[in-house]
């Protein structure tokens, strides 16, 4: 009895000291002080429209709960999430982004696709000054793509994605080789699973074209070996000898057979399905798709889910592609200053972490270094987020210049028609794409 | 009675007024920018310029260059010969395959009114949704058309194949089970013109079913007295009565063959390399995803509207012609 008694004691303390703990987190994130919010709501009952695609994904979908149920209730503002699938999203952004009239005021925008709107997008340093944005929170490759490599903050980090090493442990187990670390790597692994006479592609690669995603990976061998995109002088030189070896490396998967041959038309996320499905067991991608394998209805598959940073390139480089979504407030808008409070509500490190800590919308991803870092949350997604970072610390993003969406489906063809005719000489196509680029930049003046 | 000549302009008002602001206003502004150099991403200048002094033409600002840059495109070449030969097999599938279903069915019945209700299904089914639906089924690990294509034919060809092989004759070789429908140009494009034949042909068949209870039951009577089968019926009574019908479908299924769009962007993505890029798809990609260059897109789609307008003038006269 005495000791129900005691039980009961400590559970009434334990309750009475858990609650101004528990009031004082839910205090911070519904304080306007914690964002550096003006509590006065000067802009109570401003509607704002947010072009974004994919508003249900989980890492955006948790930021929009949040938005609804927390940022309205401290500021009076309601934002307004738009919802396009990702293959339409670029052009919507496109249009909505040029059109003086536009009901839009913030605009959700890939690296890449900025470059085009930046003449239309109000410039945040003045933000980033006076709300305190640490800018130095963002990776290299997350700053470069925010302000297309000049002084101008366009955009502020809001998602972003490293590339990861997507494995089955079991399978790399069985023929007794460890996590790849270069790209050569790969192929030798890639052989010994076909050697041990498993069931089971290697690797799944993905070289179709589709919205160009068959260049995030060739990225990653053109810089690791030390090639890139332009020279100095804004000439093609992804044809010269480090390109051709590069490019040939990354055909090899298909062309050696360590990839399936279907995977000549195959997307990013056919290319996952194989993984989680069962029938690959390395695949390399963004590192949001880690809980797929993990969550995969394959019991082999989930159990023997595990990950590590993206292969580099053997005595070179281990760069690969950050991508980012950044978000950024148009300048066309009526209600700008009412946007700007949105930006520091939703880029706010206390928001990223509460976003990348929800149970409800499972989700990983974190732009902030300081979020990457953190132990609870590393904790949450299995040092996940540790991983990221890493690989982040090497990441660069690709040549922001407006032709460079130009560029991008030239190039995507070329290394599509590589994947699909395997006689074709790596050279030639390259060469015949370098023209193709040449013929853009000359166009857009670069030679003059 | 004096008659009110107002009243039927203000009857057909509103719907002119639609035609005017959704049609007739986009046409001429698209013709307007094919002669301008116009991006989005820059500011444009255009010839007519309203101010102050009243309304002036700036002629130095109008060219042709968009229209002679597309005929040295070799992109826009390719998307030409791609739309060409998409449309000769999207139409040629089409119109045999909607004849053939239409002479199954068209007899009484309630199984074949049910399968004539049913046909209409597939016709209702988007277009993007229909590019990733094949997408899917194409796929070579778990994609069901994969599977009946290799079940039903491939096996079965290697089968004989494998038998003809066994007779110290030449050797023919065995087809692949493991064909990349879409990583491949050939099959690409064919299989892009299957998905648009799917959608299609039972429409054509249900219109070919309205014609062929059209056509009179004696003639047919008269060439069974004759001593004809059923095969020289249908190939020397039926196909020529029918002939006017299938001019008319022909043409219409031409136009929108020639509009090719929605499952290039949802199944092929104009791959393998530029396979399948119909004309559409690359005005769409030069236009609005690319280079954003309105004025050139705009240049392209003229010359489209060209073809497009001969053959729609082709099909009214054929309608009338039919009338």
């Amino acid at each position: 009895m005495r000791l129900t008694r005691t039980i009961l004691m400590l559970l009434a303390l334990a309750l009475f000291l858990a609650l101004p703990v528990g009031g004082a987190l839910a205090q911070d994130v519904m304080d306007p002080a914690t964002f550096g919010l003006d509590a006065s709501k000067p802009y109570d009952g401003t509607q704002l429209k947010f072009l974004i695609c994919c508003s249900t994904a989980a890492q955006f979908a948790s930021a929009a709960a949040k938005g609804d149920a927390e940022f309205t209730e401290m500021t009076g503002i309601s934002v307004s999430w738009g919802d396009l699938p990702f293959g339409s999203f670029q052009e919507q952004l496109y249009l909505e982004a040029t059109n003086p009239n536009t009901e839009f005021d913030i605009v959700a925008f890939v690296d890449a696709w900025g470059t085009n709107i930046y003449d239309f997008l109000h410039p945040l340093n003045d933000l980033v000054a006076d709300a305190g944005i640490d800018w130095d929170d963002y990776g290299p490759a997350y700053q470069q793509a925010s302000t297309g490599n000049s002084d101008t903050i366009y955009g502020l980090p809001f998602r972003g994605h490293p590339l990861l090493l997507h494995y089955r442990a079991d399978v790399l187990e069985a023929v007794g080789m460890e996590p790849p670390q270069t790209w050569q790597d790969v192929s030798a692994i890639s052989q010994a699973i076909v050697d041990s006479g498993m069931d089971i592609a290697p690797t799944a690669m993905y070289y179709g074209l589709n919205v160009d995603q068959n260049l995030f990976n060739w990225y990653s061998h053109l810089w690791g070996a030390g090639a890139d995109i332009f020279d100095e002088n804004w000439e093609p030189a992804f044809n010269n000898e480090i390109g051709v070896a590069a490019t040939e490396q990354y055909l090899s998967y298909v062309r050696d057979g360590h990839s399936p041959a279907a995977s000549v038309a195959w997307n990013e996320q056919e290319a996952n399905q194989e993984l989680v499905q069962g029938r690959a067991a390395m695949f390399v991608g963004w590192w949001w798709m880690a809980s797929r394998m993990s969550t995969s209805d394959v019991a082999e598959v989930a159990d023997n889910a595990a990950f590590a940073p993206a292969p580099g390139w053997e005595g070179g480089d281990t760069t690969s592609y950050g991508y980012l979504w950044a978000v950024g407030v148009l300048d066309q808008s009526d209600d700008r200053d009412a946007a700007l409070e949105y930006l520091k509500w939703l880029t706010h490190p206390v928001t990223e972490r509460r976003i990348v800590l929800d149970e409800e919308f499972v989700n990983n991803v974190a732009v902030r270094l300081s979020i990457l870092a953190d132990a609870e949350v590393n904790e949450y997604h299995n040092g996940l987020l540790e991983v990221a970072s890493a690989v982040l610390a090497n990441a660069r993003t690709i040549p922001l210049i407006p032709e460079y969406t130009e560029i991008v489906p030239y190039l995507a063809e070329m290394i599509n028609e590589l994947a699909t005719d395997a006689g074709a000489d790596v050279r030639e196509v390259l060469d015949r794409g370098a023209e193709d680029v040449r013929f853009v930049m000359e166009a857009a003046g670069y030679y003059d | 009675m004096r008659k009110k000549r107002w009243v039927p302009w203000v009857l057909i008002g509103p719907a002119l007024l639609v035609i005017v602001l959704t049609t007739i206003y986009p046409l001429l502004a698209a013709l307007y920018y094919s002669f301008h150099k116009y991006n989005l991403r820059r500011t444009p200048q255009f010839a007519i310029q309203i101010g102050e002094g009243g309304i002036s033409i700036d002629w130095s600002l109008l060219s042709l260059e968009n229209y002679t840059r597309a005929f040295s495109d070799s992109r826009f070449i390719n998307s030409l010969e791609v739309t060409f030969w998409f449309t000769v097999l999207s139409v040629g599938l089409s119109v045999v395959i909607g004849l053939f279903i239409a002479v199954i069915v068209q007899k009484g019945g309630w199984l074949h009114t049910l399968t004539k209700v049913l046909l209409i299904f597939p016709f209702a089914v988007s277009p993007a949704l229909k590019g990733y639906s094949w997408r899917f089924m194409l796929n070579e690990n778990y994609g069901v058309y994969d599977l009946l294509i290799d079940s039903l034919l491939v096996r079965p060809l290697n089968a004989l194949l494998s038998l003809f092989n066994a007779l110290p004759l030449v050797e023919i070789p065995l087809i692949s089970e493991s064909i990349v429908w879409l990583g491949d140009k050939f099959w690409a494009l064919f299989m892009l013109a299957m998905s648009e034949t799917w959608g299609w042909a039972p429409l054509i068949a249900l219109m070919f079913v309205g014609a062929l209870g059209s056509i009179d039951e004696q003639i047919f009577e008269a060439a069974r007295i004759d001593g004809a089968n059923r095969v020289q019926i249908f190939f020397r009574v039926t196909l020529p009565l029918l002939r006017p019908v299938i001019l008319i479908v022909t043409m219409l299924k031409t136009i929108f063959s020639l509009k090719m769009f929605d499952q290039v962007v949802t199944m092929t993505g104009g791959g393998p390399v530029r396979a399948t890029q119909t004309i559409n798809y690359y005005i769409h990609q030069m236009g609005f995803v690319r280079s954003l260059d309105i004025g050139y897109a705009s240049a392209m789609s003229y010359i489209l509207v060209i073809v497009l307008t001969i053959c729609a003038a082709l099909y009214v006269a054929l309608v009338l012609n039919r009338d």
